[in-house]
């Protein structure tokens, strides 16, 4: 029971895999109807989908991918093309097919309901293809008989079992192909199992080998007859040639040539259609591994980097020179792994567009308007965990875009825009970041609506000068997003508040720039690798901190009575300059044992100084950073933690909460 | 009743001169000469966070969260590495006691009742109470100590920073005025 539980999870994973390859090909489909490789990529996904469910007894995934399958197999046929009432279709069904892997025996009343929905569409989609067809059918290649006879040599392998394929199925699929004449055991001598089959359908050599797509490679598959072998008045005297056929290629199954040539009836086939292998060639380069292996794999490598750093450090002592060179060397490899491993926990941005084109898709029929979504550098990468903690700010950031950037066709024609508005999703790397951005050509915000917004709900006040960039940022405040403010404002603010609390769950940034009818652009500045990060390593008291070193700008000193001075006023000169600075030892009420000389940590952000000044500068850390746990997870201040090479544990410190605090202070 | 004749095996240990024992079941490790990082802006029992197998763990003064009497002056504290569950979520602490004593055997059927006891210590935390040689062995319940306080320390941590930034604003805005 076990085991099944097991099986029906990788099931499912692997059918979400599918259906959610599904929507890409789709949207390809949609813009090039005439594109066969796409529809028989959907075919064959249904097909899989089909088998497999049914397998595991998702009655409806079968049923309902039974339906499209036979509709995309009369479009492989060319005896319909791809239109608007069956891409719509099997859009719609898309979402069903997600609920139906929740729902395994049909027992939701809405996916009752929803199924047969379903199967009604379906069913009155094939009889309109049928009755068109049925005047143009021909019946190509076969000339005496409508049939085929086909010998199938199946050899299975322990390997089938280990792949978990119900071979009951692929026979089950040729049944319904035609018809199974006879099943043999082979006797041999190398002890392998080995079935003859002979079977006898109006089909052609592809169609069989579709059937038996799940076991096709322990299965040879020969035309032996363009007509019914085992038809009455031609048994008896074929009889003795089949089995002379039997025995040629149990002698040697791979190469049947001398059988074919003894009788002009016989045609040979090419046994292994080259689009299943293309389609298996290409997924060898990929391998999906279970994102819990990645995580461990990432917790094996952050324990190896610490004890390196431990083990560097007990032995700076000279006696241990003679064993130097391997301690190095273990430091290089172990750097390089770490390197390895963040790489293959990097995920190209593509891999989450076909999404977003499928919500744009939606939305923009929903709401009228036109939309054209167009990407750049989705190539780009970035760890596993940001790409599934941006994906939620995201969806909201283009679907705002969407919902009160785009204006409709109309708006935009007075406007003297084109009628179709462009939402650009591009990404880039620049130093140790990675770029996200999403630009609409829209309406842009109104500057003056969200003055007037953020003072009427006591944000501001009327006398406040306030930037342009100050100005969109309000926008960003918890209070600021109640869907009725939305729409009184037409402006972004749905869940503003969350789309910048996500992107600093990643250690992210972003800004927004809006221009008025011009439309609006975000970006957000990422971490490329969220669980290392290269930091400065200071001292306050007792307590070491780590701040980003991507932050920093200079480090300067002062003496303990000009800290004095400065802390009266909240600001302290550094070159002509007086910006504003905190003290770890005040602010975390350290102040014990007062030092002489103080150290001023620079930090810049949005092109604005403020420091940090703590007692000393160990130096630079490179910081596997580790959760903090369930138990101090708000924790304003501490973002993460890191062990240093000695096993103590030092803080990363949350600068934005700095930054924004003195900010602040600085509006008011 | 023969629930009352199963054996359980718990490990002892002292807080100045009280004993109490935790089931052994929960214990993953006994951690000796273990130095604790504070963390700053967080209530007085929370010690503060050690590195435990690689992860990060919390620390709890487990003296300070019973409200007994005294500090802790010996450096030689012993810190009991436990798994709880809070929620539904197993988490692992470290609590501070002064001295791990033994493992003991106890059976179901000897374990009393709480007696009311002073008003400081907190008894919410105890399973019940058993006779010894020396006195008496109080059985703690540590899924208890957080679950209670779990909410509770989340907020006195956010709040405590807020009050601070607030204060610190304040101070600066009135030294502005000033000069």
């Amino acid at each position: 029971m076990d085991d099944l539980e097991k099986f029906r999870e990788l099931f499912i994973k692997e059918a979400t895999t599918l259906i959610d390859s599904l929507e890409e090909i789709l949207l390809d489909l949609e813009k090039d109807s005439n594109n066969l490789k796409r529809v028989e990529e959907v075919f064959r996904v249904m097909h899989t989908l089909k088998g497999v469910g049914g397998m595991y007894g998702y009655t409806g995934v079968g049923d309902l991918t039974h339906g499209l399958e036979s509709i995309y197999d009369q479009v492989r046929n060319g005896n319909i093309s791809v239109n608007n009432e069956i891409l719509d279709l099997t859009f719609a069904s898309i979402d069903h097919l997600y609920s139906l892997l929740e729902d395994q025996e049909v027992r939701k009343p809405e996916n009752i309901a929803r199924q047969n929905e379903f199967q009604l569409r379906i069913s009155k989609l094939v009889n309109t293809i049928k009755k068109g067809s049925d005047i143009k059918r021909k019946l190509p290649e076969i000339k005496k008989s409508d049939k085929s006879t086909y010998n199938i040599i199946f050899q299975p392998e322990e390997k089938i079992i280990e792949s978990r394929i119900n071979v009951l199925y692929s026979f089950k699929d040729l049944a319904e192909l035609g018809e199974i004449k006879a099943i043999k055991s082979l006797t041999s001598d190398d002890n392998k199992e080995r079935w003859s089959l002979f079977f006898v359908g109006n089909c052609t050599v592809d169609e069989v080998e579709e059937a038996m797509m799940f076991i096709w490679e322990f299965c040879t598959i020969e035309k032996v007859a363009d007509f019914d072998l085992f038809d009455e008045n031609e048994l008896n005297a074929r009889q003795e040639f089949i089995k002379s056929v039997e025995v040629d290629l149990v002698a040697d199954s791979s190469s049947d040539d001398e059988v074919t040539e003894t009788d002009n009836s016989i045609s040979k086939t090419v046994t292994k259609s080259t689009t299943v292998l293309d389609s298996i060639r290409q997924n060898m380069n990929r391998v999906s591994v279970d994102s819990e292996k990645l995580d461990y794999l990432m917790y094996l490598v952050s324990e190896l980097i610490t004890n390196n750093s431990q083990l560097a450090l007990l032995t700076v002592n000279q006696s241990f020179d003679s064993i130097r060179p391997q301690i190095e060397k273990l430091d290089k490899l172990s750097k390089l792994f770490r390197n390895n491993v963040l790489d293959i926990r990097l995920i190209p941005m593509r891999d989450i567009v076909p999404k977003f084109q499928r919500m744009i898709r939606d939305i923009s029929k929903q709401l009228g308007k036109e939309v054209e979504f167009i990407t750049e550098g989705m190539d780009t990468e970035l760890d596993k965990s940001s790409i599934d903690v941006i994906v939620e700010p995201m969806v909201h950031l283009i679907r705002n875009a969407m919902d009160h950037g785009i204006e409709s066709p109309e708006e935009r024609a007075e406007k003297g825009k084109t009628p179709k508005g462009v939402i650009r999703l591009s990404a880039y790397y620049s130093g140790n970041n990675v770029y996200v951005k999403i630009e609409d050509d829209g309406k842009g915000i109104d500057e003056d609506v969200i003055r007037k917004k953020a003072i009427s709900i006591g944000l501001i006040n009327k006398e406040d000068k306030l930037s342009e960039k100050e100005i969109l940022n309000l926008i960003c405040h918890a209070g600021f997003s109640t869907a009725q403010q939305v729409t009184s404002l037409s402006g972004r603010g749905v869940g503003m508040d969350v789309v910048k609390q996500k992107i600093a769950e990643i250690r992210g940034e972003f800004e927004i720039s809006s221009k008025k009818d011009k439309g609006t652009t975000i970006i957000m500045k990422l971490q490329q690798s969220v669980a290392i990060l290269d930091t400065l390593l200071v001292k306050s008291e007792s307590m070491k901190w780590l701040i980003p070193l991507a932050d920093v700008e200079v480090c300067s000193q002062i003496t303990d009575s000009e800290l004095d001075k400065f802390e009266r006023t909240g600001t302290l000169e550094f070159e002509k300059e007086l910006i504003p600075f905190i003290s770890l030892r005040s602010y975390f009420h350290n102040n014990k044992n007062k030092v002489e000389s103080l150290k001023v940590v620079v930090l810049r952000k949005n092109n604005q100084r403020y420091a940090i000044v703590t007692d000393e500068i160990v130096g630079q850390h490179q910081a596997v950073l580790k959760d903090l746990g369930r138990l101090m997870k708000n924790h304003k201040e501490i973002s993460a933690a890191s062990l240093l090479g000695n096993g103590e544990v030092a803080f990363l410190l949350n600068t934005n909460v700095f930054y924004e605090s003195m900010a602040k202070t600085g509006v008011n | 009743m023969e629930d009352n004749l199963v054996n359980t095996t718990y490990l002892s240990f002292t807080i100045g001169s009280e004993e109490f024992a935790v089931n052994v079941g929960k214990v993953l490790e006994v951690l000796q000469k273990q130095s604790v990082s504070p963390v700053p802006n967080t209530p007085d029992y929370f010690s503060g966070v050690i590195n435990f197998r690689g992860e990060i763990i919390p620390v709890i003064d487990t003296r300070t969260k019973l409200g007994l009497p005294g500090i802790i002056l010996d450096e030689n504290f012993v810190i009991i590495v436990i798994e709880i569950k809070v929620e539904h979520d197993d988490i692992v602490v470290g609590a501070i006691v002064d001295k791990v004593k033994d493992v003991i055997s106890i059976q179901n059927h000897q374990i009393m009742p709480v007696p009311k006891m002073n008003k400081e210590v907190k008894t919410d935390f105890f399973t019940g109470i058993v006779r010894s040689e020396d006195g008496f062995i109080i059985i703690i319940n540590f899924d208890k100590i957080i679950v209670s306080d779990e909410a509770v320390m989340l907020t006195e941590f956010t709040q405590a920073s807020e009050n601070m930034l607030n204060e610190i604003t304040k101070e600066e805005l009135e030294h502005v005025d000033e000069s």
